[in-house]
C-alpha cells in the first residue's frame, strides 16, 4: 500500500524533473535567437481567418528578418477579457486586434497608441485609401489609433434565386424601397395550401415558407428616420421614445405579428433551426446579415440553388442607414518597439491580407482600391452583387461611442427588446422606459 | 413492491433527462451539418459520420493539447495531494503555538473569489518569468485551502492510539505521516485526487491567461476554438468535446464512490 504511494510520489517528482529540463532548455533556445526585436500581436479569428494570417506574416517576414512577429490567437469569447488581463498584469501585447466596439473599451482604457505620426512620417501608406466612414470610427479628435482592416454593414439580403423565379417574383434590386420589400416578402411567404399573407383563410400557423427574417431592428430605426442617440461620437440623449425610432421598430414587429412574412421567435426557437438552416433548406427566401455568412453558405448551399445579396431596402422617405461591424489593428502604448510594431501593423492590414480575405467572401476590404478590385466587386463568386456594399458603406451607423454604451446595450437595450420582439410589450411604452434608463446611463462617463 | 416500482420509475425519469444531453452531444458529432437543425428529433444519425472525429483532431493541435491537459492535470492532482496531506498532518496531529489560528486564517482564504487574486498572480508569475510556461499552469494550483482542510477532517478521526503506538516504538513525525497516516486515508485522498483532476481537467480561463505560444494551450481551449464570433461548427465541437470529455468520464466513473464520499467527508461540492 504504501509502496504505490511512493511510486506515485516517485512519477511525481519525475515529472517535475521533467518540466523543469524542459523549461531550461526552451530558454536557451530564445537567447540563442539574436538581436530580433519581438512584436506581440494578440487577435482573434476563424481556422480560416488563421490561416491567411500566419501566411501573410511569414510571407512578409522573409523581407523583414529583423522583427519577429509572435501571433497569439485568442478564442472570441474572451478576447477582451485576456487582452486586459494582460495589460493590467504588466505583460501586454504590442498590437492589438480590433473590433469597432472592442475599439471604444480600449480607447476608453487609454491604452491605444496615436498613430498619426506614422502616417505622416510613411510616403508609402496613405490613409485615403482606405473607406473613410471606416477611418472616422477609428479617429478621435483628428487622431487615428487604429488601421481598419475590413468594414461589414449589416446590410446584406441574401436571397434565393430559385424560390424567387418558382413564384414569378423579380430579383430585388439594390434601389427597392420598404413598400416593394413588403411586396415581395409576401409574395413569397406561403403557407401549406399554398397562399399567401392577405389571401382569404391564409393559415398563419402553418407556413411553409417564410418571405423574411432579419436580426436587426437598427436598421429599421435609421431607414424610418430615426436614431440611437443624438450624437454617436459624443451620445448625451437616447432617441429611441422619438416618433421616428418608434414607426421603425414598428415596422420590424409587424413583419411577424401583422405581416406574417417572419417566423415570430416562439416560432423560430420551436422550429429548433436555424436562420442559416430554413435557408439552405429552401424555407426562407430572404434572409438580413452581414456578409460574413458567405463562406458558410457557399459550402452548405452548394449546388442546391443560386442565392445573392440585394442592400436592403430605403425608408418610407428615402432614407437608408445601416448597422455595422469592422475591424483593424491597434499598437498599445506600452509597446516598446513601436516603429517596429507601425511595419506589422502595415503589414497585417495591407493588401495581401486584405485580398485573401476577400477571396474567401468573409469580410469586405476596408482598402477601397482592394474593394473595387478583382478580388471583390469583380470577383464571380457568389453572391456576385457583394459590389453593392461598397456603395452601403457610405450609409453606415456605428454604434454610439461612449464608454458605457455595451452596458447600457447589454443591460436596459436587450431586455427590452426582447419583450417587444416577442410583442408582450408594445413598441412605444417599451422603448420609452428603454430611453429613460439608457438616459440616466449615458450622464456617468 | 408498488412503491418500489414507482421509485424506480421517478429515479429512471431522472436519469434519462441527465444522461440525454450527453447522448444528444455524441449524437451531433456523428452527424452532417446539413442533419443537426431538423424539424424532428433524431436520435440516431445516418449516415454514421466518423470522419468528424479525424477532422475534428486534425483542426487543432489535439495531440499536444491532450499532452498538456493530462501533465497539467496529473502533476497539479500530485502536487495538491503532497502539499494538502503535509499541511492537514500538522493542523490534525502537531502541537504548535497559534496552529487553530493558522488553519482558520488559511480557511478564509477559501473566501476571496478567484477573480481578486488573478492579477497579483498573474504579476507575481510575469515577475518571476514563468508565464506561458508550464510552471505557470501547474505551481499556482498545487496549493489548496480546500484540500488542505478536507484532509484534516479525514486525519482527525484516524485513532491517535496509533499514532501513540508508533511514537513509543521511537517513530518520527514524519515516518507516521507518510507509513501511518497516508497508507491509512486512502479514500480520502483518492476523493481530492478525482476532484482536483477533474477541476484542472475542465480548467479554462487561468490557462488562457498565462499561456500565449500554441504549444502551451490545453484542451478547454482547444475546444473553443471551435467557436467563432459569427459561426460554430456544431459537428466537429461536439466530436472535439467527446474527445476531450471521455478521460474526464473515465475518471468519475472509476472514482465515483469517492466522489459521493468526498460531499458526504466535508458537506462540501469540489
Amino acid at each position: 500500500m504504501s509502496k504505490n504511494l511512493k511510486i506515485c510520489f516517485a512519477a511525481a517528482l519525475m515529472l517535475s524533473a521533467i518540466f523543469s529540463t524542459g523549461c531550461s532548455s526552451k530558454k536557451e533556445n530564445s537567447a540563442g535567437a539574436g538581436k530580433q526585436t519581438e512584436i506581440r500581436v494578440a487577435y482573434w479569428g476563424a481556422p480560416s481567418e488563421k490561416e491567411i494570417i500566419n501566411k501573410t506574416i511569414s510571407n512578409w517576414g522573409k523581407n523583414n528578418p529583423g522583427i519577429k512577429v509572435v501571433l497569439e490567437h485568442i478564442p472570441s469569447g474572451t478576447y477582451t477579457d485576456k487582452v486586459l488581463t494582460e495589460i493590467a498584469g504588466g505583460n501586454p501585447p504590442d498590437i492589438i486586434f480590433c473590433e469597432v466596439n472592442i475599439f471604444v473599451t480600449f480607447f476608453y482604457k487609454n491604452a491605444l497608441l496615436d498613430l498619426t505620426p506614422f502616417l505622416s512620417g510613411d510616403k508609402g501608406f496613405s490613409i485615403n485609401n482606405f473607406f473613410p466612414e471606416v477611418v472616422s470610427r477609428f479617429t478621435r479628435n483628428g487622431k487615428l489609433f487604429c488601421i481598419p482592416r475590413d468594414t461589414a454593414p449589416f446590410a446584406c439580403i441574401y436571397y434565393n434565386k430559385d424560390l424567387f423565379e418558382k413564384s414569378n417574383v423579380p430579383f430585388p434590386k439594390d434601389n427597392w424601397d420598404m413598400n416593394e420589400f413588403l411586396a415581395t416578402a409576401k409574395k413569397l411567404t406561403i403557407d401549406d395550401k399554398g397562399r399567401h399573407p392577405g389571401d382569404p383563410e391564409f393559415n398563419e400557423k402553418k407556413i411553409s415558407c417564410y418571405g423574411y427574417w432579419g436580426w436587426t431592428w437598427h436598421n429599421f430605426v435609421y431607414s424610418y428616420g430615426g436614431k440611437l442617440v443624438d450624437d454617436i461620437d459624443d451620445p448625451k440623449t437616447c432617441l429611441l421614445d422619438r416618433k421616428e425610432a418608434v414607426d421603425g421598430v414598428q415596422a420590424f414587429v409587424d413583419l411577424s405579428y401583422r405581416h406574417f412574412v417572419s417566423p415570430k421567435p416562439d416560432a423560430l426557437t420551436n422550429s429548433g433551426m436555424s436562420i442559416n438552416q430554413l435557408f439552405i433548406m429552401g424555407r426562407l427566401a430572404m434572409f438580413q446579415s452581414g456578409i460574413w455568412e458567405t463562406p458558410n453558405l457557399r459550402q452548405l448551399v452548394g449546388d442546391k440553388f443560386k442565392w445573392d445579396v440585394a442592400m436592403f431596402p430605403k425608408g418610407p422617405k428615402g432614407k437608408r442607414g445601416f448597422g455595422t461591424g469592422g475591424s483593424g489593428y491597434a499598437i498599445l502604448k506600452t509597446c516598446k518597439n513601436p516603429k517596429e510594431a507601425w511595419e506589422v501593423v502595415k503589414c497585417l492590414a495591407g493588401d495581401e491580407g486584405q485580398e485573401m480575405l476577400a477571396d474567401t467572401g468573409l469580410a469586405q476590404p476596408a482598402n477601397r482600391k482592394i474593394a473595387g478590385g478583382k478580388h471583390w466587386a469583380g470577383d464571380l463568386n457568389p453572391p456576385q452583387n457583394k459590389k453593392m456594399l461598397n456603395e452601403a458603406v457610405k450609409y453606415v451607423y456605428y454604434e454610439p461611442f461612449h464608454p458605457l454604451w455595451r452596458e447600457a446595450s447589454d443591460k436596459y437595450i436587450g431586455p427590452e427588446m426582447d419583450l417587444i420582439v416577442h410583442n408582450t410589450v408594445p413598441v412605444k411604452e417599451g422603448l420609452a422606459k428603454v430611453a429613460v434608463k439608457v438616459n440616466k446611463i449615458l450622464k456617468q462617463k | 413492491m408498488i412503491n418500489k416500482f414507482f421509485v424506480y420509475l421517478v429515479l429512471s425519469l431522472f436519469g434519462i433527462s441527465m444522461i440525454f444531453p450527453f447522448l444528444w452531444m455524441l449524437s451531433t458529432s456523428l452527424k452532417e451539418p446539413s442533419q443537426i437543425f431538423t424539424s424532428t428529433l433524431q436520435l440516431w444519425p445516418t449516415p454514421i459520420m466518423w470522419s468528424n472525429y479525424i477532422e475534428a483532431w486534425h483542426a487543432i493541435p489535439f495531440g499536444k493539447f491532450y499532452l498538456n491537459s493530462i501533465f497539467v492535470a496529473v502533476a497539479v492532482t500530485f502536487g495538491q495531494i503532497l502539499t494538502s496531506s503535509m499541511a492537514a498532518y500538522a493542523f490534525a496531529r502537531l502541537k504548535f503555538p497559534g496552529r487553530d489560528k493558522l488553519f482558520f486564517a488559511y480557511l478564509a482564504t477559501m473566501m476571496i473569489p478567484g477573480m481578486v487574486t488573478l492579477i497579483p498572480v498573474f504579476i507575481l508569475l510575469k515577475m518571476f518569468g514563468w508565464l506561458d510556461t508550464y510552471k505557470a499552469l501547474i505551481l499556482p494550483g498545487i496549493f489548496s485551502a480546500y484540500g488542505t482542510f478536507m484532509l484534516r477532517q479525514f486525519f482527525m478521526t484516524l485513532p491517535t492510539d496509533l499514532e501513540d503506538a508508533a511514537r513509543i516504538d521511537g517513530c518520527s513525525s514524519w515516518r507516521i505521516y507518510w507509513q501511518i497516516i497516508l497508507p491509512l486515508s486512502k479514500p480520502a485522498i483518492a476523493t481530492l485526487a478525482t476532484f482536483t483532476f477533474l477541476g484542472n481537467w475542465q480548467s479554462f480561463f487561468w490557462p488562457l491567461i498565462v499561456t500565449s505560444s500554441e504549444h502551451m494551450k490545453t484542451l478547454p481551449i482547444g475546444l473553443s476554438y471551435f467557436q467563432d464570433i459569427y459561426s460554430t461548427n456544431w459537428t466537429l465541437l461536439m466530436a472535439a468535446s467527446v474527445i476531450v470529455l471521455a478521460p474526464a468520464l473515465i475518471v468519475f466513473i472509476l472514482n465515483q464512490r469517492f466522489i459521493t464520499q468526498g460531499i458526504a467527508l466535508t458537506g462540501l461540492k469540489g
